[in-house]
């Protein structure tokens, strides 16, 4: 198990190397070809409310309340540089990490005062072969942890270590059309508090590859239809099969995606997933649906909105809860919308409300969360 | 991948149960055409004489659009070179205390001012025609490549469809091209300040005649600040929209709030097309200034707006003083 100094000590080593090599950078960006392309800090508040008895592995506590509210404080520095030569970006270098404190009310037990740390660093590097194609490699790390972790409504993430790498490849194709190969691998090692070690059961390794083809359909719009495949495998997760003792996975997929990029920036797709398993419970077949709006408004205003909903039906029903319980909704769903307006020189303010939803067939528990923000992003204009 | 099939040489399986029937296809795109040409989208699925007509006739309004707008740059070019000849000779005549050619050569520079005055609203316009053919070019382009497309996706011969490829080479390089040519900094040229001087022998007379002149051209940045305000409005609102984008994922993916919870699914979120490369014009070194990032579009707009006022400030204070000083008044 890892302790709490551990935990945040993953957060840290993500960012804080990166960060100073980004500053070395930065400060030297006007002599060399490399450029910040955004440079964001973020703080806000929110106030959020919270309902549901959805059953999770990863709380301590079980509380007996039904309703629960926090308000939230947070702080995020993020930010992207792009190293450009001859003309050409050959690489790009960015930072995302943060920490959310809440106050919790009304719960039985005590009051909570949970805190998020989270960190994120990813590289790409680009290389053109001639005019035919683009060979690109990324690489990423990731982690988060969260301390006094609230028993449910109040639903958190669990705190994870993951890594991701990948290479794809972008062929130029005729009419302005593309056709892009990718393939990633990605581990992700979960940490599991004194009390819950059944987290760790969630830690995966996963090996995927996709395929993709992208077609304008007028000047300002585009289709992008991709199928991928990927296997996963958990190696805490047992089967009770001696000969085949650990959960693997394989997930086939494919979907659709239209994007538009007009007076109105918007993008919609569509997602189908198939999963099978060496294990008979997590068998499923999905599909997720999501949209993307940007749009002017009156007001000099920015209207942003971002939504997915998922929708799951289990092969093989079960009368027990499923691998990890509240781990495995039947549909879970999203909405964001957010108004952005420029408040002072290099200064937006968005005011965002935001609502999720999750709930699974077993005793059809729910879990449903709404909120309220306010928010400032500074954007130094370095 | 070099065919554009989907699916091996020959259809196999069934046919959809929509396209069962000709009729219900020939209303289907007789509807779509209605629909699509009445928003005045490009048509795909049409094609043929039709599309083929229309492009070359906007092809031809453009290339008249076009040639009637360099036609008048040329000439506001060549009237600047007079203008600054006449403005040269006014200065030195002025200066040698050459009072009655200073006065004719003060007429002619007059003249020359306003003759490029109207040149500029005359250019105005036709630029706002060449925006709108280039526009409706661009449409006329767009609809061809889909016929073109549609043509391939009717399984053509090996030769037919070398062909069609290349045609909708010809056709994506030719939008680039047009494209390109939209490039409104061009004309940005920020005229700078006469250097007049106050002579010892100009009298009340004089001295209004040169204040005149610097108002008058301080009046002539209006346009160029005008035109610059417009442009920067417009890539400022677009850059506003992609970062009030980027701002809600990010602050959104920070702590897995667009996670899904429980079913381990985080939606294909859209990143910013940050890996777009500025292109570089073959040869010159000079990148497109379309094709920048919008934040140095911005930057550049800005700082030549900057560079304006300041001219055209300038130019107002001096007028001032020799308006005070025709005035029987004193410098400040």
């Amino acid at each position: 198990m890892k302790g709490a100094f551990v935990r945040r000590r993953g957060v840290a080593a993500v960012l804080f190397p990166l960060a100073a090599l980004v500053g070395f950078l930065g400060a030297g960006a006007a002599e060399a070809q490399v450029s910040w392309q955004d440079f964001v800090v973020t703080g806000g508040l929110s106030a959020e409310g919270y309902q549901g008895n959805f059953p999770t592995a990863s709380a301590v506590v079980r509380d007996s309340t039904e309703l629960a509210s926090a308000a939230v404080g947070e702080v995020g520095v993020r930010g992207a540089l792009l190293w450009r030569r001859n003309g050409l970006v050959r690489g790009t270098l960015g930072f995302d990490g943060g920490v959310r404190q809440f106050v919790a009310r009304g719960f039985e037990l005590r009051d909570f005062a949970p805190r998020e740390w989270s960190g994120t660093a990813e590289g790409t590097v680009y290389q053109p072969l001639g005019d035919v194609a683009t060979l690109s490699a990324f690489g990423r790390l990731r982690a988060r942890d969260v301390e006094d972790r609230p028993p449910m409504p109040l639903f958190l993430q669990p705190g994870y270590f993951s890594w991701a790498a990948g290479v794809a490849t972008d062929f130029n194709l005729p009419g302005d059309r593309r056709l892009d190969l990718r393939v990633r691998g990605e581990q992700a090692e979960y940490y599991a508090p004194a009390l819950v070690p059944q987290v760790r059961f969630l830690d995966r390794e996963g090996l995927a590859a996709q395929v993709g083809y992208t077609s304008p359909l007028s000047a300002s719009s585009d289709i992008r239809l991709y199928g991928g495949i990927e296997g996963s495998r958990y190696p805490e997760q047992g089967t009770f099969e001696p000969e085949d003792p650990f959960r693997r996975d394989r997930t086939v997929s494919g979907g659709v995606t239209w994007s538009h990029r007009g007076a109105v920036l918007g993008q919609i797709g569509v997602e189908g997933r198939a999963n099978r398993s060496n294990s008979r419970r997590p068998e499923y077949n999905s599909m997720t649906v999501q949209g993307l709006l940007s749009a002017p408004v009156p007001g000099d205003a920015i209207l942003s909105a971002f939504a997915a909903l998922t929708l799951k039906g289990y092969l093989h029903p079960t009368p027990f809860a499923r691998l990890i319980p509240g781990e495995e909704a039947n549909n879970a769903s999203l909405a964001y919308v957010s108004m952005t307006r420029a408040v002072a020189q290099n200064l937006d303010g968005a005011v965002r409300v935001g609502w999720t939803r999750a709930e699974t067939e077993i005793g059809e528990n729910y879990f449903q969360r709404l909120g309220l923000s306010v928010l400032f992003h500074y954007r130094p204009g370095f | 991948m070099t065919s554009w099939k989907d699916a091996p040489a020959g259809r196999t399986g069934p046919r959809r149960p929509w396209r069962r029937t000709r009729l219900v296809r020939v209303c289907l795109m007789g509807a779509a055409a209605l629909v699509l040409g009445g928003a005045g989208w490009p048509m795909a699925g049409g094609g043929g004489l039709m599309a083929q007509v229309s492009l070359a006739d906007r092809e031809v309004r453009y290339l008249q659009a076009r040639s009637a707008h360099e036609s008048v740059r040329r000439e506001w070019e060549q009237t600047w070179s007079r203008y600054e000849l006449v403005k040269d000779r006014f200065l030195e005549t002025d200066r040698a205390g050459a009072e009655r050619e200073a006065q004719d050569a003060f007429v002619a520079y007059m003249a020359r001012s306003q003759q490029l005055q109207n040149l500029e609203v005359r250019e105005r316009e036709l630029r706002e025609e060449l925006d709108a053919a280039r526009r409706e070019f661009i449409q006329a382009l767009d609809a061809r490549e889909a016929a073109l497309l549609d043509r391939i996706e009717a399984n053509p011969t090996p030769a037919t469809e070398a062909l069609l490829n290349q045609q909708i080479v010809d056709v994506r390089r030719r939008l680039r091209d047009v494209e390109r040519e939209a490039q409104p900094l061009v004309e940005m040229m920020v005229r700078t300040v006469p250097n007049l001087v106050v002579d010892p022998r100009d009298g009340p007379r004089e001295l209004r005649e040169k204040a005149t002149f610097l108002e008058d051209v301080a009046g002539s940045y209006d346009a160029v600040i005008g035109n610059l305000d417009r442009a920067i409005e417009e890539r400022s609102r677009r850059l506003r929209q992609e970062r009030g984008q980027a701002d809600l994922l990010a602050d959104l993916s920070r702590f897995d709030a667009d996670r899904l919870p429980g079913t381990g699914v985080r939606p294909e979120v859209p990143r910013a097309d940050e890996a777009r490369p500025a292109g570089e014009v073959e040869g010159t070194g000079a990148f497109v200034f379309a094709e920048l990032p919008l934040t140095e579009q911005v930057e550049m707009l800005r700082s030549y707006r900057e560079q304006a006022v300041r001219f055209q400030e300038d130019a107002l204070a001096r007028a001032e003083l020799f308006r005070t000083l025709a005035a029987g008044g004193s410098p400040p």
